[in-house]
């Protein structure tokens, strides 16, 4: 019987823990991204083409600094999906195609979005 | 994560519901809250192991979830009596003084041909022999045969019966098992004083040796041929286990 208790107050903790880490995890690996996005757009809608690359390298070293983590609980697709648009991204912007750069990152801040989203503790995921 | 566990919780609830529903039939041996666990680790378990491109913890964590839910539904049981008739639900008299519970049957779903197939498994071919059968919460049957049908006990007899407790295996597959010699107070030498005049002078040719609590040593070698020896090895009066 006390070990049961055990078991199931453990089993409650470890859960909580799981649960809490990987939830502030992946929010805040999408948030930190997606601010990155948003300022790289900003500096393609300005024309600075070494100013994008920089911005696009460091997205790309964040995004590797975070992402080996993340696969742990993150459904290996979406990870994908992240990688493949970082680096369309970074052709579009060392060919100076800057339409289909900021087609890139829209594309990319949605993939980045769903990281959390799908994960997210709401009642639309649960049903 | 929060999802995954909230999705386990409310199919966990389902299932149970559902076999819940579906009457002791389908249950077998096991409790149908244990039941429920059973399918659902099995198949939680397989998903990921099969798609390499679901993360572990998507497995892992559900099942942990499970762990938790299985744990909580086992405590709420033992504590509440209430609790443990919703969960397991109560066991079901089908025969109450030789007479068939037709409507206790029908509302377990529990049909003719089925009562007769396990008193069948139960040895009993007439069913105008049993007295009393319950449907237990496993949706196993147990079986009381009317007073003049039981076999006759020694007690019928009035035939007094030595105590008969758990027989201690001493030697199992050549291995000597240390922790029963020590439950029942006997040392490997008071073993190898047993073995070698039956022809083992090493345990490891030893197939199985047990030790009864009439003081009775069986053993059975390994070697092609050897039959089972069966030895008074102590005195019955000394066996305190």
């Amino acid at each position: 019987m006390r070990a049961m208790i055990w078991v199931a107050a453990v089993t409650a903790v470890l859960m909580a823990l799981i649960g809490g880490f990987c939830g502030a995890y992946s929010s805040d690996t999408s948030r930190e991204l997606r601010e990155q996005v948003t300022q790289m757009t900003a500096v393609i809608r300005s024309g600075d083409g070494e100013a994008a690359m920089a911005e696009a390298l460091r997205l790309e070293d964040t995004w590797r600094e975070k992402s080996a983590l993340l696969s742990l609980w993150v459904n290996h697709q979406d990870i994908d999906d992240v990688s493949v648009g970082i680096q369309q991204l970074k052709v579009s912007v060392e060919e100076g195609e800057t339409y289909h750069a900021l087609r890139c990152l829209a594309e990319l801040d949605e993939a980045l979005a769903h990281l959390y989203h799908r994960d997210a503790f709401r009642l639309r995921n649960i049903l | 994560m929060f999802t995954v566990f909230t999705r386990t919780l409310i199919l966990y609830a389902v299932s149970v519901l559902a076999i819940r529903l579906m009457g002791k039939r389908q249950v077998g041996q096991l409790q149908p809250y244990e039941f429920v666990l059973a399918l659902m680790i099995a198949e939680l378990a397989a998903a990921p192991m099969e798609n390499v491109g679901t993360p572990l913890l998507y497995g892992i964590v559900p099942i942990l979830g499970m762990m938790l839910l299985h744990g909580l539904a086992t405590l709420l049981s033992v504590k509440s009596t209430w609790f443990r008739r919703l969960l397991s639900g109560g066991p079901s008299v089908v025969i109450r003084r030789g007479v068939i519970q037709y409507d206790e049957m029908r509302r377990m779903c529990y049909t003719t041909t089925d009562l007769m197939e396990e008193l069948r498994a139960q040895g009993y071919l007439n069913v105008a022999d049993v007295c009393t059968a319950i449907l237990e919460t496993s949706g196993k049957l147990s079986v009381f045969p009317h007073g003049n049908k039981r076999p006759v006990t020694p007690e019928d007899m009035g035939i007094s019966v030595s105590y008969e407790g758990i027989p201690q295996t001493l030697v199992v597959d050549g291995r000597v098992q240390k922790d029963h010699l020590k439950t029942c107070g006997l040392t490997e030498s008071w073993l190898m004083d047993r073995l070698k005049p039956i022809g083992y002078s090493d345990p490891r040719d030893v197939l199985l040796a047990s030790l009864d609590t009439q003081g009775r040593l069986f053993v059975q070698g390994k070697r092609d041929g050897d039959k089972m020896h069966l030895l008074q090895a102590m005195d019955e009066n000394k066996v305190g286990w």
